[in-house]
């Protein structure tokens, strides 16, 4: 643990996080439980042209091009959770961007979909605002007593709802999140993520991100 | 639990060299390719390799994206009813995959009606933020074509077996065809989308003097960069305060109750 620890200090003095680069970068899972489990229920990609029916085809037309309906609305039930969703992208800092109210959660569009398209074996991530100087806390400040079974809804504009189940919740430094795991990696996976722990005064930000991972009800 | 923190470190790592890895949009090891037919009124049997791949493919099929290994891959078009690939209609023509690259096979006519087979590399580069690509092909017995978006021509004069393409703001287009400096469509008008993160691939097929052109479509996902942070919280509201130093916990309750939420409103950024 003490090499470890040691190149977790080196790292905080690197790191400038927009989110809160000063304090401990201290990893606390608020749950843990199993790892990943989606993957292993997924058919995978043809290895080879020669197979025997397995190839997908279909008319070259526009209704089949691959994309899908846009999630717009999400709801944990039990967390009395339930807002809008709108699709965001890559802020000119490098950061996801995120809608301004807390109230609003943000899809990134250029990850997995839940109703499918060109990406649908990538992970889902939908983020928003703990909270905003309008409304105060918003409903993602509730993802933290989130728990493994907990039921979640994405709905799409076509009217189309997938269901996952949550399977941990993560709060995590931010400078030990990775991120090319939440948005890059393809498991299928939901993955809703705001701010919390400590609040550093001195940036105006959280210190760590809450994670909530979850996966299809329906390759459970 | 140890391992899981190493890989947050090693993340950590790239963020602070400011590179945020970008996803590929093709598997890493592997090359996509995709099969298109556009040689009208033939059905036919695709081997690749020598074994029966795609069975009964009809024109205007598009198959795949297939995630296969880097090589050189022979395909040949039979009859629908042969047994075997001994008699090609089309091919064997050889299709060299690299890794790491998107491409489409499409069975087509050349200008002059004759069949042929055109392996096309998609473009899968990164598109900037709020854009998508568009990617013209001409693959009909036909002269050189305009390719119309919105009513204006936005690729001129495009010959067979050539491609064009641009980046363009996402967004959904009124696509036509007309022979090159005319202005009737001989195909379309069609809603053609683009989407950010993608090239949409539009393919004029068939024949002019058989009077069977035809739109074929197909999308191919691109790389895409990958946020490097989530920064989600803007007030402090939600924090954990029994760690917090005991005065940080003063100043933030006296803020909160001396200023409160209008004025710190004022205060913060967005």
């Amino acid at each position: 643990m003490r090499p470890l620890a040691a190149v977790t200090v080196a790292l905080m003095v690197a790191v400038t996080a927009a989110c809160g680069a000063t304090g401990s970068p201290g990893s606390a899972p608020v749950q843990a439980s199993s790892a990943p489990e989606a993957s292993a229920s997924v058919i995978g990609p043809v290895a080879a042209p020669v197979v025997d029916g397995a190839v997908e085809v279909s008319k070259a037309t526009v209704d089949n091009l691959g994309f899908a309906p846009q999630p717009d609305r999400l709801r944990v039930e039990r967390l009395g959770v339930d807002m809008e969703i709108i699709d965001v992208g890559i802020a000119p800092d490098g950061g996801m961007e995120l809608p301004e109210s807390a109230g609003v959660a943000g899809w990134f569009r250029l990850g997995g979909n839940p109703a499918g398209g060109l990406r649908e074996d990538q992970n889902t991530v939908i983020a928003a605002h703990v909270d905003d100087a309008v409304m105060g806390r918003g409903p993602f400040a509730e993802l933290r007593d989130a728990r493994a079974g907990d039921r979640i809804e994405v709905s799409a504009e076509d009217g189309t709802t997938v269901a996952y189940i949550v399977d941990r919740v993560e709060q995590t430094s931010k400078q030990e999140v990775d991120f090319s795991v939440v948005f890059g990696a393809p498991d299928r996976a939901l993955v809703l993520v705001t701010c919390g722990g400590k609040w550093d005064a001195d940036v105006r930000h959280y210190e760590d991100n809450v994670l909530v991972w979850a996966f299809p009800e329906d390759a459970r | 639990m140890r391992t899981s923190i190493m890989a947050g470190v090693a993340a950590g790592t790239l963020l602070a060299a400011g590179a945020a890895a970008p996803a590929f949009a093709v598997e890493d090891g592997k090359a996509d390719l995709s099969v298109l037919h556009g040689i009208p009124g033939l059905t036919v049997d695709v081997y690749v390799n020598g074994a029966l791949t795609l069975d009964d493919f009809a024109p205007g099929d598009l198959a795949g994206p297939l995630s296969l290994d880097p090589g050189t891959y022979s395909v040949a078009l039979t009859a629908s009813d042969a047994a075997d690939d001994s008699a090609p209609v089309l091919g064997p023509i050889d299709l060299p995959l690299a890794e790491g690259m998107s491409y489409t096979a499409v069975a087509h006519l050349m200008a002059n009606g004759d069949p042929t087979a055109t392996l096309f590399t998609n473009d899968i580069s990164e598109t900037a933020s709020g854009e998508g690509r568009l990617t013209v092909r001409h693959t009909a017995a036909a002269p050189a074509v305009d390719v119309w978006a919105d009513g204006a021509v936005a690729f001129s004069s495009l010959e067979n077996p050539n491609e064009m393409m641009a980046d363009l703001p996402a967004a959904t287009y009124e696509a036509a065809v007309s022979l090159a400096g005319e202005t009737d469509p001989v195909l379309g008008p069609a809603d053609v989308p683009v989407e950010e993160g993608s090239n949409t691939i539009v393919y004029a097929w068939g024949s002019a003097a058989d009077g069977n052109l035809a739109l074929a479509v197909q999308s191919v996902a691109t790389h895409t960069g990958m946020p490097a942070e989530v920064s989600a919280g803007t007030q402090g509201l939600a924090a954990d305060g029994d760690a917090v130093p005991v005065g940080v916990i003063v100043l933030g309750a006296a803020a909160l109750a001396a200023a409160g939420l209008a004025t710190r409103a004022v205060l913060v950024r967005r």
